[in-house]
């Protein structure tokens, strides 16, 4: 079996597709270049600077409206503008952000102007044009909900990741890594729980059309042996197959009084992803290269003093895993150019990434490339077309609780599957070859039309392509399956969109206008997979399915349509009083045949009170806002017919009862009002939101519990609950030192989230993904055993230590003298939350001389309840776990020369002064994962970078040139009571926040050269 | 307003050059909005809709659904009431293919193998769905094989709840007397006597169908009807459920977790049947052992790293399981004659069985005669020889509770683990005095959490 670091075929393959692609940039890019005309001309020249503060501001688009001819500032401030016919022209700045500026300038043939601007900070962003959730396009002052805008280019921490953009980048966006694995993924949520059968996570648009949103599902399925492990388990999330230097802005959309316009599908958010267009001038190229190193954050018990002779003190570290850590790393190299005359616009870009993970045979390469193009061929009509390709190669380590995964082997010592603890043996579970292949490809235009200029026509066709490879090898003579073992799994996800919005406004009377906008929308979503199996090689050779003796296949196919349609109007008093009604119509046909159509209605208003003539000139600016709305989630695409399943029994078909069906099921619909306001104060220096938001979904659905012996015994999904979400949104940011070489910067996100089960609908309480659902208790609560009066030692009546703990409330319990305070356990505690209640993410940036420039995020979360998710594993399986080290009589005995297999001689006894509750945990027939349970409370230090302009030692040639630092999840506080394994953790999709037998996540330091030129 | 509709003329006579793409845009502006009118028919490839189930086509798959649940259920109801009858003892597997360590010492609770009632009532739901529907249909289209084979799948179903689970639930109604699932496993191999043809596959359902119908009147009592139903099959006659290694829910389960590779979950060790084997080489319990991998791959709680001795009866996922024999009717003549009291012709009748085995030890004798000279004698070597016969088939629980029920005479060969002792010599048994073993599983937390009737 060869282990390499890198597929070498691989990388030749990247090796040759680089040039090829840097090729394919710039011979494009040459034939789009404008066309300049042989006449005379000059040049402008100068600074663009923020009116407030005086110092430079970077990445503003510099150009002269209609003529092709513009550029980017560089990190001084500094641009310039060749070959500029000589006369009189409007020269136009803008940056996301900031209030664009215009101002008339005259060019004299054969001479350089020199034209400085300023440029002020929109704090509230106004009149700032959105998109996500509006019909058309919207200023900030007409949209009466909150919109999270995510500006790229002001985000000093540049991530390798796309997603991680979102990670505490404003109120109410959750981000968190499921695992520390090379391509692994993440949980998004936005404002909570609204589903506890359906997925929460938001939908994802790029550019306007819809790409796949759910995470890539673990590379293995039902078929037959594959439970037994053998697998990455990894869920790779879509997003991060987006260079996130493409990525121009994100734009967030936290809950239905938002989403309405979306429909069905909406009520977990919407995430609407903007690259970047082409803008007229000269090319601008950007070329950037960056380095990554990580290594795995220690996640062993915090108990203070742990030692133990076998593993020492650094073998907790990492619970036993630290033989089979390494320091990870990784190289992002991209590079992308704009430009365009007055009719075409481009932008095109490229990218790769490669390196390795922390995990032994984790490695990564990863190839991209984008074109986006903007075709003007008239005055009133606009064709966008945006593209992108990526393909994304990894190899992976086993892991997750299998037998056949790293985890389990290691972290219970010697009582693993191999009855044996030394690395050597250990490490045979590495010559399992796991891969991993994702391919995706999105494509979509936009005709915009408009033929009058108050009526405009907006239509959109998307395609988005998924295609993820997996396959795994238990080679041949494999500890566990010496015959061999092979699989390969294809999914695949199709999404088909169109999209048509217009828009025709008009004056009602003097000061009163209407915006009245229509539109449709048809959704397709197909998903494919297709698995082959195999096991019993010939022998040891390179095997595929082909090669075994047994074979299986699985096959499995659903697609789903939705279509609505929508109306609005938007009416504007002296445009400062915004009244928006609207309503959305969707059909689906994963609704029931009795089920119909299902309506979203929605409204909302905006005050810009700062307009009032009684309004102060130094009060700053401020907006109040209320807004209403509902959007769904649909049931599932097999959820509303009874149908049966066939499966095989030997050579003969079989059916067996898979769902019972519901003819009347439809979306679960989640109703979302929202107030707040946004207000800027001290001219702009301090900025502040705040929103109180209250989602009531009704008809949830749930997984309505089937009784065993009816036959259907499958769970199914009815429209039978009610769910409350509530919290508030605070987010503040001020700018206590703004001058021209000193800046200091410093904000503060807060958001709350609670969460509720209202109603039930008259069915018992249940269990889902992992947590409880009992109305009255959160959405999502952690239910398990609990020891009452845990932190006292359990004693018998006879007053000797009690090896075994009553239940609470029985007879042996109420036996014991003053039992009322004496430990017992309850088999069903409901502890709490699974989800965060309290999310704080303070934030600050300095600013010092030469444009060199710090930042630090952090991101606190709290009030919810988790479980380990190992101790309680081990224990019950009889090993030695580093969580119960206090409690143990004798210290680990084992030795560094001991690897000998079992050693049936070591006690597990506990101390006489054990209290109940580690008792419970560490004690084999009485071990359960609620003893180990609590508040997993935790502060992560999310990023802390610095970013130094290189201007001055590089060439003229170069106009702008950036070097970045950023330490990534570097540090961490927990909670006390919290012993093993990382808080920040997360299943992909699903209800709980929780540790597992995964690797827990990286810390990485990250340097980046950005060349703009 | 007139001066916004004059602006507006303005501007579409300024935009008259434009009008193909407007007269476009305004087509597809249309088609946008009468496509969610489509009504969205969607029609998913796969799952087979309930409708189609009528058709005479479809049946037999639909009895082989209830044979398939069967398979299931024999393999999880075996390996875990194994546990509690003591033909196997845990290795300290926990999670997939194990147990807690609870389970382990064979004490059955509410609270966990939800998934065994779940297959064994789906079995029989299944069956005794098919059974209705086929009654539903008009005259003459069911084949009766088929109907037959629903009847005795049926059967078989009530007949493996009433032997290892404590009391009786059917479709979401209240609870009942344990005796109830077999006065209806006895009802349906009635009926499918009644309903086989005179065909090969008929008379091998017939057959099977006496055959289980002579091991539930056993628990009825009807031991002159047991006898009878005894007497019509032969000797060589077995009735196998399917074990098929092509799907991880039909493999045989008792070989998968009990082998190496992947769980190495249980063993032999200690157990009256290990004993016995090395006493006799008797081929009915055979056992193995690896040098290489001399223990189970986890840890007995309270006693440490258990010697893995594999269980040999099966020997790869695919092998079958009994769900009667010829060789089990003889014993239920033997119990019966023991009823009335004639042991020596109980003996005869065991012995018979006995002595056309070949040992597994060298020189490959033949097994030896028990000799009784009592009664309570021969009840011990017919107690033994019922576990023998039928080790590790899911059907010991039923007889260890029924013997105990009965106060029939004789010992039951019981092991004791209570007792272990470590390597060094310290206790090792504590797990098991402190979770005595179950004799039937309870009805689990999910039919009592789902079935108002139970509340």
């Amino acid at each position: 079996m060869k282990r390499h670091r890198f597929d070498p075929q691989m990388t030749s393959l990247l090796g040759r597709a680089r040039p090829v692609l840097l090729a394919f940039v710039l011979s494009v890019a040459a034939l789009l270049a404008p066309s300049l005309h042989a006449q005379q001309t000059g040049r402008i020249v100068g600074r663009v600077t923020d009116a407030q503060s005086g110092a430079p501001i970077s990445e503003a688009q510099v150009f002269i409206p209609g003529s092709g001819l513009g550029g980017l500032t560089r990190s001084n401030g500094a641009f310039v503008i060749l070959e500029v016919p000589a006369g009189t022209k409007e020269l136009r700045a803008e940056r996301i952000g900031l209030a664009p500026v215009s101002q008339q300038i005259t060019v004299v043939a054969g001479q350089a102007l020199e034209v400085n601007i300023q440029m002020a900070t929109q704090a509230l962003g106004l009149d700032e044009i959105v998109v996500t959730g509006t019909a058309g396009a919207a200023r900030r002052r007409e949209v009466g909900n909150t919109i999270a805008q995510i500006n790229v280019a002001q985000n000093a921490n540049k991530p390798t990741a796309s997603v991680e953009l979102l990670q505490a980048a404003a109120p109410g966006i959750s981000v968190t890594r499921t695992d520390g694995n090379l391509g692994g993924g993440y949980n998004i949520r936005l404002r909570g729980n609204k589903s506890v059968s359906m997925t929460n996570s938001p939908i994802i648009y790029i550019d306007g059309v819809r790409m796949q949103s759910k995470p890539f599902p673990v590379g293995n399925s039902s078929v037959a042996r594959q439970a037994n492990g053998g697998a990455a388990n990894i869920e790779a999330n879509p997003l991060n197959n987006i260079n996130p230097a493409d990525i121009e802005r994100i734009e967030v959309i936290k809950g239905s009084a938002a989403t309405t316009l979306y429909g069905t599908e909406a009520s977990a958010g919407v995430i609407q992803v903007f690259t970047k267009k082409g803008a007229s001038g000269k090319p601008v190229w950007n070329v950037e290269v960056a380095q990554s190193l990580s290594k795995s954050i220690k996640y062993g018990p915090n108990w203070a003093g742990i030692t133990g002779t076998l593993d020492g003190p650094a073998g907790y570290d990492y619970l036993r895993m630290d033989p089979y850590l390494r320091s990870g790393r990784v190289g992002d190299y991209s590079a992308s150019v704009r430009g365009g005359g007055q009719a075409l616009q481009y932008f095109m870009s490229a990218s790769t990434e490669e390196g390795f993970g922390v995990l032994p045979n984790d490695s990564i390469r990863k190839v991209s490339g984008r074109g986006n193009f903007t075709f003007s061929p008239a005055s009133t009509v606009q064709l966008q077309w945006n593209s992108a390709y990526a393909l994304q190669k990894q190899r992976n380590s086993p892991v997750g609780g299998n037998v056949y995964g790293i985890q389990l082997n290691v972290y219970r010592g010697y009582v693993n599957y191999f009855n044996n603890d030394d690395p050597k043996i250990v490490n045979t579970l590495f010559t399992q070859d796991l891969r991993n292949a994702i391919e995706r490809f999105t494509t979509g235009s936009t005709v915009t039309y408009s033929p009058l200029s108050n009526l405009t026509n907006r239509l959109t066709m998307g395609y988005d392509f998924s295609n993820q490879e997996t396959r795994n090898i238990l080679p041949f003579g494999f500890s566990f399956f010496p015959q061999g073992q092979v699989w390969n799994d294809t999914w695949q996800n199709r999404i088909l969109t169109l999209d048509y919005v217009g828009t025709y406004s008009f004056d009602i009377t003097s000061g009163i206008k209407s915006a009245f906008s229509w539109g449709g929308q048809t959704l397709g979503e197909e998903t494919r997979r297709l698995t082959g199996y195999g096991e019993n090689f010939p022998g040891a050779a390179d095997p595929t399915v082909n090669s075994s003796a047994t074979r299986i296949a699985e096959e499995e196919r659903s697609k789903i349509w939705n279509a609505g349609f929508f109306l609005q109007d938007l009416f504007s008093v002296k445009d400062r009083y915004f009244i928006t009604l609207g309503m959305r119509v969707d059909g689906n046909s994963a609704f029931g045949s009795g089920f119909g159509l299902q309506m979203y209605p929605k409204a909302s208003l905006s005050w810009v009170v700062s307009d009032e003539g009684f309004w102060g000139d130094g009060w700053g600016a401020l907006k109040l806002r209320a807004a209403y709305g509902q959007s769904g989630r649909a049931p599932g695409a097999f959820d509303a017919v009874r149908t049966w399943e066939s499966q095989g029994w030997g050579t003969a078909p079989a059916l067996l009862p898979r769902n019972l069906g519901n003819a009347n099921i439809g979306p679960e619909v989640t109703a979302e009002t929202e107030a707040g306001f946004d207000a800027d104060w001290f001219g702009g220096r301090l900025t502040s939101a705040l929103t109180y938001y209250r989602q009531i979904t009704s008809d949830a659905l749930f997984n309505v519990a089937a009784i065993p012996t009816n036959g259907f015994s499958q769970a199914q999904r009815k429209n039978v609950g009610k769910l409350e979400n509530n919290g508030l949104e605070v987010a503040l940011n001020g700018a206590p030192i703004r001058g021209a070489s000193f800046g200091w910067d410093v904000g503060v996100n807060v958001s709350t989230n609670h969460s509720k089960v209202l109603d039930m609908g008259g069915i018992p309480p249940f269990t889902t993904g992992g947590s409880w659902v009992e109305t009255g208790y959160p959405v999502g609560a952690l239910r398990s055993d609990y020891m009452r009066n845990g932190d006292k030692v359990a004693k018998t009546a006879a007053g000797a230590i009690a090896t075994t703990i009553p239940a609470c409330e029985s007879t042996a319990w109420k036996a014991l003298p003053d039992f009322a305070n004496q430990p017992c356990t309850e088999a069903f505690h409901i502890y709490g939350p699974t989800q965060p209640t309290l999310t704080v993410s303070p934030t600050t940036t300095l600013r010092l001389p030469a444009g060199v420039s710090m930042s630090a995020t952090g991101e606190y979360r709290g009030g919810y309840y988790m479980s380990d998710g190992v101790t309680s594993g081990g224990v019950s399986r009889s090993a030695w776990m580093p969580t119960c080290w206090p409690y143990y009589v004798k210290p680990y005995e084992g030795g560094s020369n001991n690897y000998l297999g079992p050693k049936n001689g070591e006690s597990l006894a506990l101390k006489d002064d054990t209290p109940a509750r580690w008792r419970g945990a560490c004690t084999p027939a009485l071990s359960k994962g609620g003893y180990t349970a609590a508040k997993a409370d935790y502060f992560v230090l999310r990023s802390v970078s610095a970013q130094v302009p290189l201007d001055f030692i590089t060439p003229d040639r170069i106009s702008s040139a950036m070097m970045t630092f950023s330490l990534n999840n570097a540090c961490r506080w927990k909670n006390d009571e919290w012993i093993v394994m990382d808080p920040d953790m997360a299943t992909a999709d699903g209800l709980v926040n929780g540790t597992n037998t995964r690797t827990a996540p990286v810390w990485n330091v990250n340097a980046s050269l950005r060349l703009q030129f | 307003m007139t001066t916004m509709i004059r602006e507006a003329k303005k501007d579409m006579r300024d935009g008259r050059r434009h009008s193909g793409i407007r007269r476009g845009a305004s087509a597809l502006l249309a088609a946008a909005l009468l496509v969610p009118l489509a009504a969205c028919e969607v029609t998913n490839p796969g799952p087979v809709a309930d409708e189609n189930l009528d058709l005479a086509t479809v049946h037999q798959s639909i009895v082989n659904g209830a044979g398939r649940m069967m398979s299931q259920a024999t393999s999880f109801v075996g390996y875990t009431g194994a546990l509690s009858a003591r033909e196997i003892i845990a290795g300290g597997q926990t999670g997939n293919g194990g147990h807690d360590a609870i389970t382990q010492a064979g004490q059955m609770l509410q609270t966990n193998n939800t998934s065994h009632w779940r297959y064994v009532q789906t079995a029989r739901w299944i069956a005794e769905d098919a059974i209705r529907r086929f009654a539903a249909l008009p005259a003459g289209r069911v084949d009766g094989a088929v109907w037959s084979e629903a009847y005795l799948w049926a059967g078989y179903a009530n007949r493996m709840l009433g032997e290892n689970f404590c009391d009786a639930v059917f479709d979401g109604g209240a609870k009942q007397a344990n005796v109830e699932y077999f006065k209806r496993a006895e009802k349906h191999f009635t009926d499918a006597i009644n309903k086989a043809p005179a065909t090969a596959a008929g008379t091998n359902f017939k057959t099977a169908a006496y055959a289980g119908r002579a091991s539930v009147r056993v628990f009825l009592k009807d031991w002159t009807g047991a006898v009878a139903d005894a007497n019509q099959v032969p000797l060589a006659f077995k009735f196998l459920v399917n074990a098929d290694v092509a799907s991880e829910d039909t493999r045989n389960q008792i070989y998968f977790v009990n082998s190496n590779t992947p769980y190495r979950g249980y063993s032999v060790w200690n157990t009256y049947f290990q004993q016995y084997y090395d006493q006799t080489g008797d081929p009915r319990v055979p056992y193995g052992k690896d040098p290489a991998v001399p223990f189970a791959n986890s840890q007995l709680s309270g006693y440490g790293s258990v010697p893995w001795w594999f269980q040999l009866k099966y020997k790869g996922n695919n092998d079958d399981f009994v769900a009667s024999s010829g060789r089990e009717m003889v014993l239920i003549r033997a119990e019966a004659l023991l009823n009335s009291g004639d042991f020596p012709g109980a003996m005869n009748l065991i012995n018979s069985l006995r002595t056309v085995l070949k040992s597994d030890r060298a020189g490959n004798a033949n097994l030896t005669p028990w000799v009784a000279n009592s009664l309570t004698e021969a009840w011990t070597f017919l107690k033994r020889e019922r576990g023998i016969e039928m080790w590790l088939e899911s059907r010991r629980l039923g007889d260890i509770r029924r013997w105990a029920e009965n106060k029939t005479p004789g010992v039951l060969d019981w092991p004791n683990f209570e007792g272990l002792k470590k390597a060094d010599g310290s206790d090792g048994g504590k797990l098991f005095r402190d979770y005595p073993p179950s004799q039937c599983f309870p009805i689990p937390q999910t039919e009592i959490d789902t079935n108002s009737n139970l509340h």
